[in-house]
């Protein structure tokens, strides 16, 4: 293999290096911005109705439970107006969602608190009696079963799966440090390699092409891996999950396309900028003319000393140019 | 557009190198990410977040009135095999919604809680040993509080017990718990602090006490 190809290949084998490094940062950093998010997940829950269809869930339990202890119906609409509105349902999940995210604390939040003693007023309003026993044991059972659906109910949704993501927070800054020194380094490499300024360019910029269409066609095979469907329709959080993973191949789209015409633009640009040099390779080829004429006899018969400093100049120039320049005529 | 004629016509050998480079980059991203989605849909499609019904919600029913119910193994399908799912465990309040295996390895807590062969299992009537991995299946154990209901759903029998302690312990710490009591007991640990990948020093313990579930009858074999 000759040096030349050795090195086109050491060349191209490190603006692919460049490209996986720049691909895997762009991956990293969306998986920054989306999914590994606390307020990416909350904007997810409330644009798709989770809140609303989560506060309407609860209410239905609970109401079966209370009107089954003894409570009138519409007593226990009451407690539920009063205990399970959308924006306790809310804070309840965001509280489990920020222990998540955040740290370690624990969520010790009291739901229904005295309870109890609202419902054996209103059971008296109610029925203008005293409850029985029974009927005061049923309330309490009552008061610790909805706290218990209502604890059940505000946990964070789609929880394994977001447990599963979580734990690649802690990688993010050590992963995009490494792929940032890679990135470096294959680029040094890179340069090192190019006879110029514009070969490095052109290197570079089809390298980073190459992570843009990596991106763009990681983030097809994402988008048409049918995630819509992974969740059971029927679940509240269905809507919620569709739209919360979503944002992460729609993110790589948008990194692959910038990335793309980030490299287009610079190849275009390299390649106005070698058109003027091609002008002067061609005035030079013209100029060259004359000076082939006069050594024609002496070709027939080339000296051994001419033909090996023409070698030592190397392949890129011309023999007969470099003769001219350098070499003062002589006849032999 | 000259100048992208002009572009196609001689870069062509890099346009096509960019375009290999992609296709091979790609490659290099689907492998990574394959693994990491392919769990991410294994654990939402599979776990429910379905309200309990009204049945499912705990009561507290006193064990010692009630006669126990009892149920043959050979019945349904012998004594779980190692690596088996043989089961399912949630904990009221909190996220734990998980399958439950038989044995403790690796591949058991990848796909949710692993059980202890050298304790007993659910029925049994001693102390049922349950692990999982905080970055996963028991991430919501900070969650969990004291009276919250443990139900184990086995293909035998639905098994309830009762929060009665949490704990941080030592992962050599010989005291914590104990696995030669004939109470049927359960003990569920993972490590902590909550959420770490790395291995640490230290687990957190919940402590449940029986509540109602069918008893394993012996059986001659």
């Amino acid at each position: 293999m000759s040096r030349e190809r050795l090195r086109r290949g050491l060349a191209l084998a490190m603006a692919f290096c460049a490209a996986v490094a720049l691909a895997c940062a762009a991956l990293t950093a969306v998986f920054a911005r989306t999914l590994a998010r606390e307020g990416y997940l909350d904007g997810a829950l409330r644009r798709s109705g989770y809140y609303d269809e989560l506060t309407q869930r609860i209410r239905d339990d609970c109401s079966e439970i209370l009107t089954a202890a003894g409570l009138p119906e519409a007593q226990a609409g009451q407690v539920l107006d009063e205990y399970v509105t959308r924006d306790q349902v809310i804070a309840g999940v965001r509280e489990h969602i920020a222990a998540w995210f955040d740290g370690y604390d624990s969520v010790n939040t009291a739901y229904f608190p005295q309870a109890v003693h609202w419902f054996l007023d209103l059971y008296w309003e109610g029925t203008a009696d005293y409850p029985s026993p029974e009927v005061n044991l049923a309330l309490i059972e009552a008061q610790a079963s909805c706290e218990t659906i209502f604890r059940d109910a505000v946990r964070v949704p789609f929880a394994n799966a977001v447990s599963i993501l979580l734990q690649y927070r802690q990688m993010i800054w050590p992963a995009l440090g490494t792929e940032f020194v890679l990135l470096l380094a294959a680029l040094a490499v890179l340069f090192r390699l190019s006879l110029d300024m514009r070969e490095f360019l052109s290197c570079a910029a089809a390298g980073v092409s190459a992570s843009g269409l990596g991106a763009l066609l990681t983030s097809a095979v994402l988008l048409c891996s049918g995630y819509a469907g992974w969740r059971d329709p029927a679940e509240p959080d269905a809507a919620a999950f569709r739209m919360w993973f979503a944002g992460f191949p729609r993110g790589l789209l948008v990194a692959g396309v910038l990335l793309l015409a980030a490299g287009a633009a610079v190849l275009v640009r390299t390649q106005r900028a070698a058109e003027p040099v091609r002008e002067e390779s061609a005035a030079q080829a013209a100029d060259a003319e004359p000076v082939r004429e006069e050594p024609a006899p002496q070709e027939k018969q080339p000296p051994a000393r001419v033909w090996a400093h023409a070698r030592a100049i190397g392949p890129a120039r011309s023999v007969r140019t470099d003769r001219a320049a350098h070499i003062p005529q002589r006849k032999i | 557009m000259s100048h992208w004629k002009e572009l196609l016509k001689n870069k062509r050998n890099l346009l096509l190198a960019a375009a290999g480079g992609g296709v091979l980059t790609a490659l290099v991203l689907t492998a990574v990410l394959v693994p990491i989605v392919g769990s991410v849909r294994d654990s939402v499609s599979e776990f429910s977040i379905s309200l309990p019904e009204r049945e499912q919600v705990p009561v507290s029913v006193s064990a010692e009135t009630e006669e126990r119910e009892t149920v043959k193994l050979s019945e349904y399908g012998g004594y779980p095999y190692y690596g088996e799912e043989y089961g399912h465990l949630t904990i009221s309040g909190t996220a734990v919604d998980c399958g439950l295996y038989y044995g403790d390895s690796e591949v058991e807590f990848s796909g949710g809680a692993g059980t202890y062969m050298g304790a007993c299992i659910p029925g049994e009537g001693g102390s049922i040993l349950i692990g999982g991995h905080t970055g996963t299946y028991f991430r919501d154990f900070e969650s969990a509080a004291l009276g919250a209901d443990i139900c184990v759903e086995t293909r035998w029998g639905t098994y309830h017990y009762e929060i009665t302690d949490m704990q941080v312990i030592r992962y050599d710490d010989p005291d914590a718990y104990d696995l030669e009591t004939d109470e049927e007991n359960i003990l569920l640990y993972t490590c902590y602090p909550f959420g770490q990948i790395a291995v640490t020093d230290y687990r957190y313990m919940i402590y449940g006490s029986f509540v109602s579930g069918p008893e394993i009858a012996e059986e001659t074999p």
